[in-house]
């Protein structure tokens, strides 16, 4: 799993940590079952605050992602695939949110966005 | 998660300094810095909770127990690093090890004849001869030698090199991969080890200014630059502190959208702990 | 445990006194038998044990003094601090104690020291432990600095005008069989209840002091 803060970026940490983790999970790189590394080793690792490892870790099992179990550890726990499919809906969703904010704020009208999504779809 | 230590209302008045209504609490599991520049009350702070000066009111709870009625029982529980000189100079290093040891319930030769290894510290030694880097580390040697829950540090880094600080970091490190255990420093310099602090408490003129997670701190403060034509007096309230030349300005603040929106072409950056510390008691970056 | 290791602390540090006490011990009364050999065993044997243990305990609070944040570091550790101040007392007697056995074994072997060695123990303990009551508190209270000149004058006068008065005879030694009708049991209690107030007294000033 590959997780990189950025220290420019306006995102809090926990949530960078937290949609990395996501994306790994949608991306099937994490699946069902497998450990998440302990609270104060990821924190070491990733040179973050343990609270805030703590808060990921406590948000992500909120939203069903994992589930930890006391002494032992946090597994991904990715059985809802309704929940999945979701969240990888809102993932495109929020994507696209940034991209209609920098067309906006470039002055690009929504046809004009359109058009160009069709190419860029048709490309890939 | 439960604290460790909790502070109430603790006032106290030394000289002309006074601690006035000092409440803050310790999370478990977590590294806990107390930043402030030197003469903020830090030390009296320190002192105050492990009584060695009394204190003129307020409740101090280590581990849920009242400071006042179980004073022994918790001090057997807290390892504490004071700043240097407070070892008797002239005795050895073993033979000051013979006197603190003796006063722990639950002293652990082993542990201790590990950490002297470890930072290659001969027993036979006068403290007298030994370097700032090498007290630090006895200091650390006795403190952390009788499985203590909570480690008390004051100023542990001051005049210390970065070998020293890393090795002190990693003997950290080492200490808090055991579950419940928690660690408590005090700086004024905005050191490595604000780096592996999970939580920030500022004092200053004995007052605490915020207790709030480090990584919230470094998310809810930005520094922004721009141009000096564009400010106006209601966004220069917007910043903590401010300083302007011909070429722009720099400042920091807890609103940077506002900013932004009243400025849209400035430049953003992350704050370190020294600036957001400065810019809450107005000092210039 | 804890306030063994606080007497063991007070010799380690004074180490080096501790020797120049033992020497002192068995001189001084060596040196009454020199110049006033008819009072050599009372006088040499109340001089060596006032002398060594002012001397002793004025040099440990002088460390203590130097190396003043030590004793938070201890005060920090569990060490309370009445265990703090009531070893000072311990270490006194034990210091007292050890000068009577150096009299004692010097007594065996020199005939002009022969003296009612209990009786004279129990009474110079008395004057002793008057002395030390007082002494204690005044160093916890006023401090180390300011302690040492009040103390320094009144002792160095202290062995001067004694020797003096008895020279200038008048001074009748009998002194110690005019008060002394009391057991020495009774002599040694009392002294005792004269150092636990003191203690007490002491205890309650470094209670309050900042360290």
């Amino acid at each position: 799993m590959k997780i990189l803060i950025s220290n420019t970026s306006d995102i809090p940490l926990y949530q960078q940590i937290k949609d990395q983790i996501k994306d790994a999970i949608l991306k099937e790189e994490l699946v069902e079952g497998d450990e998440l590394p302990s609270i104060r080793a990821f924190a070491n690792d990733l040179k973050v605050s343990v609270l805030t490892i703590r808060r990921v870790y406590e948000e992500l099992e909120q939203e069903g992602f994992v589930s930890s179990q006391v002494g032992i550890g946090t597994f991904v726990s990715a059985s809802n695939l309704e929940l999945l499919r979701d969240a990888k809906r809102r993932l495109v969703e929020q994507k696209m949110l940034d991209m209609i904010q920098t067309a906006k704020s470039l002055k690009i009208s929504k046809e004009e966005l359109n058009a160009m999504m069709d190419i860029l779809y048709e490309e890939d | 998660m439960s604290d460790i230590l909790t502070v109430d209302g603790l006032n106290k008045s030394y000289g002309k300094f006074s601690l006035t209504d000092v409440t803050f609490s310790l999370p478990e599991g977590c590294i806990t810095g107390f930043i402030g520049i030197n003469g903020a009350g830090k030390t009296t702070t320190l002192r105050t909770l492990l009584g060695l000066s009394n204190k003129l009111s307020g409740n101090i709870r280590f581990f849920g127990l009242d400071m006042d009625k179980n004073e022994r029982a918790i001090k057997d529980r807290i390892g504490v690093v004071l700043d240097d000189g407070c070892f008797y100079e002239e005795l050895s290093l073993s033979e000051m090890k013979s006197i603190i040891a003796a006063a722990y319930t639950s002293w652990s030769e082993k542990d201790f004849k590990r950490y002297m290894d470890v930072f290659s510290l001969d027993p036979k030694q006068k403290i007298n001869t030994l370097s700032k880097g090498m007290r630090m580390k006895y200091a650390l040697a006795l403190a952390l030698s009788h499985n203590a829950e909570l480690l008390i540090m004051d100023e542990p880094t001051s005049g210390l090199d970065p070998m020293i600080r890393s090795q002190l970091l990693k003997t950290l490190t080492e200490y808090m991969e055991n579950d419940g255990k928690g660690v408590f420093f005090s700086t004024h310099i905005t050191s490595d080890l604000d780096k592996i602090a999970d939580m920030l408490i500022m004092i200053d003129n004995g007052q605490i200014v915020f207790q709030e997670e480090k990584d919230t701190l470094l998310d809810t403060y930005r520094i922004v630059k721009g141009d000096v034509r564009s400010l106006t007096d209601d966004i220069r309230r917007l910043f903590l502190n401010l300083s302007e030349t011909a070429f722009g300005f720099t400042g920091i603040t807890k609103q940077v959208s506002e900013v932004r929106s009243y400025i849209p072409d400035v430049i953003v950056e992350r704050p370190t702990i020294e600036d957001i510390m400065l810019g809450n008691i107005g000092g210039e970056r | 445990m804890m306030l063994f290791s606080l007497i063991k602390k007070d010799f380690l540090i004074a180490k080096k006194y501790v020797l120049l006490m033992l020497i002192l011990a068995v001189v001084i009364p060596l040196f009454m038998l020199w110049q006033l050999p008819e009072f050599a065993g009372i006088l040499g044997f109340m001089l060596s044990a006032i002398f060594a243990s002012f001397m002793l305990l004025q040099y440990v609070y002088q460390k203590e003094y130097q190396f003043s944040k030590a004793a938070a570091l201890l005060c920090a550790a569990p060490f309370s601090r009445k265990t703090m101040v009531l070893s000072k007392y311990i270490f006194f007697i034990v210091i007292y104690m050890i000068c009577c056995l150096i009299f004692w074994i010097e007594t065996l072997f020199i005939y002009g020291l022969r003296t009612s060695n209990l009786r004279l123990f129990a009474l110079t303990f008395l004057a002793t432990s008057v002395f030390i009551s007082v002494y204690l508190p005044v160093q916890y209270k006023l401090g180390y600095d300011r302690a040492k000149f009040a103390f320094i004058a009144v002792f160095m006068a202290s062995p001067i005008t004694l020797s003096l008065l008895l020279k200038t005879e008048t001074l009748n030694l009998n002194f110690l069989s005019m008060i002394s009708p009391y057991p020495v049991f009774g002599i040694v209690l009392i002294s005792f209840f004269v150092l636990a107030i003191s203690t007490y007294i002491s205890m309650r000033i470094y209670d309050k002091t900042d360290l």
